[in-house]
């Protein structure tokens, strides 16, 4: 009877540190276009994310993508695309299916300043797939990295632009601060 | 003669844009047919050039992409030069203006197989507007090219070798100390591996002076790169160079050619900012036995039309210059 007590109050703080702390961050990401090896630099992603949690807490972020820059416009809407659009068939007729921003889940980690993995799961369009990657944390700012393969995930499909396609390894980066609400 | 000699150093040979190290374009194999750069664009770099000016209209198909339209065959690509310059000249003691079509081509590539391509131009260069005379066509490049894989490729044919920074501009004693003066392109064989952390080019070169060259380019991570090539030939250089990008804003680009010989080596460095898209700004030094300052503005209107504005003075010369080069 002890020991319910003592998990429902535990679960009872976790619940007040949800409501008292949220945070936001940027995102941004590397490929490599191939053939050629150019280098592609993806800047202006925010994240907006919600936390739970008290000596341990997981992450939840949704990826907003809308003024995400690679320095082409063109590539810029075609990037979008990649990551919110599906084109099905269907009855002979073409249609295109849109899907909310990809969002991140990362699983309880340790509130503790310094460096450390951690492991998640990544949800782009209709498919949701494991990831695993680091975080370091100084004070209420978090940054981090990991990698995605494009092959993890069919419906985004191989991006290609006249010749131009892309390695299969998109490295991501974020950073992120939490607040007081 | 001494205005001749410059003219003629002005007739610069096909566009290549080393300085999209900026942008993240650390090798030319992403635009161009030639792992070297310059010539033929591939679909990417014609479409490419729709969205690095000033008046881009972010369409699929930009202004002049006929290249790209669906009923081009498959595996051909046919590109070209129309370029134009109108040089002013003085010193203290004289004054010149000429008008020069410095280029008009057509490169033409045509895949045989995956792996195989045929690469040949066509065209007249150095026509002197002012003094024109019975144009004389010219087949200036011609390869095979093998590719084994997308990172492996084996050329032979007429083309400038892969050395050093290969900036587009063949005014500059970088290139033409080096022996790769305007319309000396040799038969080569290059075997080139072209990989995501370094490049590494070996050819054999058929000329008089040159026997073979070696180079080596390093990715010094995403917007820049190092490169040390070695020319052996009657006289022996080495070009070392470098290249850096930031923000897809800034550049900068540098060489020094080497040789036994210290009062033959060459040093040259060209910066800019992108101030709007396709706006760019630039400084240009180059030192052979003596030094040359050059200041310009490169503008990029509309897709496939390039203009450059540059001035340029050394010792008690002076001159400005314009280029207009369409390109498709």
């Amino acid at each position: 009877m002890k020991n319910l007590a003592i998990l429902i109050f535990l679960m009872f703080s976790s619940r007040i540190a949800l409501a008292d702390y949220e945070a936001t961050g940027k995102i941004e990401w590397d490929a490599t276009g191939v053939p050629g090896f150019l280098s592609i630099h993806a800047t202006g992603g925010t994240l907006g994310c919600t936390m739970t949690g008290l000596k341990k807490v997981a992450v939840e972020c949704k990826a907003h993508m809308k003024y995400m820059k690679t320095g082409k416009k063109l590539r810029d809407e075609h990037a979008k695309d990649y990551l919110t659009k599906i084109e099905i068939e269907k009855d002979g007729k073409e249609f295109v299916e849109t899907y909310d921003w990809p969002s991140l889940k990362i699983k309880e980690f340790e509130i503790k300043d310094g460096k450390q993995e951690f492991t998640g799961e990544l949800t782009v369009k209709k498919e949701t797939k494991p990831i695993k990657g680091s975080i370091t944390l100084e004070g209420l700012k978090g940054s981090g990295e990991f990698t995605v393969l494009i092959s993890n995930y069919p419906s985004i499909g191989k991006p290609k632009y006249l010749g131009i396609g892309v390695n299969d390894d998109i490295k991501v980066r974020f950073s992120i601060e939490a607040t007081k609400k | 003669m001494r205005f001749f000699i410059l003219m003629l150093l002005f007739a610069t040979n096909a566009q290549s844009y080393p300085d999209r190290i900026k942008d993240g374009y650390k090798a030319c194999l992403s635009c161009h047919v030639s792992p070297s750069g310059g010539g033929v664009l591939t679909d990417y770099g014609k479409g490419l050039s729709t969205q690095m000016t000033t008046f881009a209209n972010n369409e699929e198909i930009g202004f002049s992409d006929w290249g790209l339209s669906k009923v081009k065959p498959e595996g051909i690509n046919l590109g070209g030069n129309i370029r134009y310059l109108y040089l002013y000249q003085t010193t203290s003691q004289a004054s010149r203006e000429t008008s020069l079509l410095m280029q008009a081509d057509l490169e033409l590539s045509y895949s045989i197989l995956k792996s195989l391509t045929l690469v040949g131009s066509m065209g007249v260069y150095g026509i002197n507007l002012d003094e024109p005379e019975d144009p004389e066509i010219e087949n200036r490049r011609y390869y095979a090219l093998y590719s084994y894989s997308d990172k492996v490729k084996v050329r032979y044919g007429r083309f400038f070798p892969n050395f050093g920074l290969m900036i587009e501009d063949h005014t500059d004693p970088i290139r033409s100390v080096a022996g790769f003066k305007e319309g000396k392109e040799s038969k080569n064989t290059e075997i080139g591996y072209y990989g995501k952390l370094f490049s590494l080019i070996y050819s054999d070169v058929n000329t008089n002076s040159i026997e073979s060259i070696f180079k080596l380019e390093v990715y010094l991570g995403q917007y820049a790169s190092s490169s040390l090539s070695l020319l052996r030939g009657d006289i022996d250089k080495m070009s070392m160079a470098f290249k850096l990008g930031c923000k897809e804003k800034y550049y900068l680009m540098t060489e020094g050619l080497f040789t036994e010989d210290e009062s033959e080596d060459v040093y040259f460095l060209r910066t800019g900012y992108e101030i709007r898209t396709g706006i760019l700004p630039y400084f240009k030094f180059s030192k052979y036995q003596t030094s040359q300052y050059s200041y310009g503005v490169q503008w990029l209107p509309i897709a496939h039309l390039d203009l450059q504005l540059e001035s340029t003075w050394m010792d008690d010369y002076f001159d400005y210059s314009l280029v207009s080069n369409y390109y498709f």
